[in-house]
């Protein structure tokens, strides 16, 4: 196959680091303008310390293990509310979605729910729960939830009328009907719920924490601002960008492997 | 057993939409009655309700006036008695062509369900295809595909809505030729709906003939020729041409049309 399509393996691999500078490009003018700017002593070294300060503070805190503590601590809690979001999300978004009279009973209170950012449910989730585990997994429960449950009703709306049509005519049981047909044809979009679920996920659980809690990263970079550490605030925030990144990284991967056929 | 000569009657079967608040009359009036082991098929300008009449008949469309019995049974509702074959090949794109054949067969064991895809996919000439999923199948094999899940429930009646529209002049050829094996191997009743006239010919018992607005049956025309037929013997010609003049008679051009 690769053969035939194609350019020489020389050329192909040129082209191929090719987009790989391109890829890196802005990010590397980024740092070097950044550094430029801290060399010419413009801007304090408290305020906006320089690339070389950030790398060498998220070498200590990679070497303390505080870092890793952190950014740990906020992934578990974000599994927890994201499996639940998941799970619930999956089961109410395919039976709303096969029952247009289920989704008519719902669609309202649906749709008044669904626009309250997730942060303003904090004081909520605080008097309900605590300023425990729970009221985080609660919030990082209603970050997802809503995304997969829109993008799961969505994808079983469009469902082809005409594959429904040849189902039908064979006379197919519901359960095949179903997992055969109705899911796999979702999938698109239910894996784009999945995504921008786990996206809205991550950034629940750093409000969580910058609000109420003492651990995790949310709390890192907050604890940190109070000692004025804008080094370790920084390296607080690209550890967060770098986990949202990586966890997009690997749904990605996981929704190519399931949807083959694409 | 005898074969019924009222296998699907007809019985003024109308259809009407409703269309931006007016009605319009799709079919009105519709009689007929085919034979068991009958071939019919079905010629008529774009928009006169072919489609419409085969989905009835199919019982995908049940809103329609007036009766559609097959076996004697009314028809209101899809039933695997009954194989659709329509023009996009309407394949399941997450699964591989097997996997689509098997999608059709319900009840019966895994081993079965298997053998019976390998068996029709032989049939339609996608041996060594089995694992392929739509995208990777051409046009004519995607459609192909598609005829040999509307067969693996060995339907005794076949509807078919120009179920090679969309393939080259070539592999249609391949493609009516393989029909008409599949007509003269299991007798099964079928109704084709289709743009060719020549198609049309070469595969019916009759030829009916539909006029626009209402759709009604304005002529049939037996076709009393034996099967394998030669698409330049003369009467196979002379039939031909007079479909395609009942077609034009009334001055309607049909663009779409050819002899
Ligand atoms: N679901 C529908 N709602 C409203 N009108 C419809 C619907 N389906 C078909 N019609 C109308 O009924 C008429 C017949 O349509 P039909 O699809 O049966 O035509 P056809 O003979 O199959 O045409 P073609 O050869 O182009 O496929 C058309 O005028 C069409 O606009
Ligand atoms: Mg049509």
């Amino acid at each position: 196959m690769k053969e035939i399509l194609g350019l020489p393996p020389v050329k192909k691999t040129l082209q191929k680091s090719a987009s790989f500078l391109e890829y890196i490009a802005l990010l590397a003018v980024v740092l070097v303008i950044w550094a430029l700017v801290s060399a010419s002593g413009k801007v304090s070294p408290v305020v906006m310390p320089p690339p070389k300060t950030i790398l060498d503070t998220f070498v200590s805190l990679l070497r303390d293990g505080t870092l890793l503590k952190h950014v740990w601590i906020s992934i578990t809690r974000v599994m927890h509310g994201y499996c639940l979001a998941a799970v619930c999300g999956l089961i109410l978004g395919t039976a709303l979605g096969l029952s247009p009279r289920l989704n008519r009973m719902t669609d309202l209170i649906i749709q008044v729910v669904k626009p309250i950012p997730p942060i303003a449910w904090i004081p909520l989730a605080i008097v309900w729960f605590g300023i425990g585990e729970e009221s985080k997994t609660f919030l990082i429960f209603l970050g997802g939830f809503f995304n997969i449950l829109i993008n799961v009703i969505d994808g079983i709306r469009q469902t082809d009328e005409k594959l429904v049509e040849v189902s039908r005519s064979f006379e197919t049981p519901q359960w095949k009907f179903v997992s055969q047909l109705i899911i796999p044809s979702a999938l698109p979009s239910i894996f784009t719920g999945l995504r921008t679920g786990l996206s809205t996920c991550w950034m629940c659980v750093i409000a969580a924490e910058l609000v109420a809690s003492n651990t995790g990263v949310g709390f890192m970079i907050d604890n940190a601002r109070q000692f004025g550490q804008a080094n370790k605030v920084i390296v607080g925030m690209i550890a967060i960008g770098v986990t949202g990144k990586v966890m997009d990284v690997i749904i990605r991967a996981a929704e190519k492997r399931v949807m083959r056929w694409r | 057993m005898a074969l019924r000569e009222d296998y699907v009657v007809l019985e003024h079967v109308t259809r009407r939409f409703s269309n931006n608040g007016g009605e319009l009359v799709a079919l009105s009036g519709v009689s007929l009655t085919v034979r068991q082991g009958e071939f019919i098929s079905i010629v008529g300008g774009s928009g006169c309700g072919k489609s419409t009449l085969l989905r009835a008949i199919a019982g995908i469309d049940p809103d329609y006036e007036g009766r559609i019995l097959v076996k004697g049974e009314e028809i209101r509702r899809p039933g695997k008695a009954r194989g659709i074959i329509f023009q996009e090949h309407r394949l399941f794109p997450w699964l591989t062509a097997e996997g689509n054949v098997k999608y059709a067969l319900n009840g019966i064991s895994r081993a079965e369900k298997r053998k019976i895809a390998e068996h029709y996919l032989e049939l339609v000439g996608l041996t060594g295809f089995e694992k392929s999923y739509p995208k990777q199948l051409s046009g004519g094999m995607a459609q192909r595909a598609g005829i040999a899940r509307a067969l693996a429930n060995d339907p005794e009646f076949l509807l078919l809505d120009e179920p090679f529209g969309a393939l080259d002049a070539f592999t249609k050829m391949q493609m009516q030729n393989e029909i008409d094996a599949i007509k003269r191997k299991y007798n099964s009743t079928m109704i084709l709906v289709t743009h060719d006239i020549e198609e049309a010919v070469f595969l019916a018992d009759r030829v009916v003939v539909l006029s626009p607005r209402p759709g009604t049956i304005q002529k049939i025309f037996p076709v009393n020729l034996p099967r394998r037929r030669q698409r330049n013997n003369t009467e196979f010609i002379e039939i031909r041409r007079a479909v395609y003049n009942e077609l034009f008679t009334d001055n309607r051009p049909a663009a779409d049309y050819s002899i």
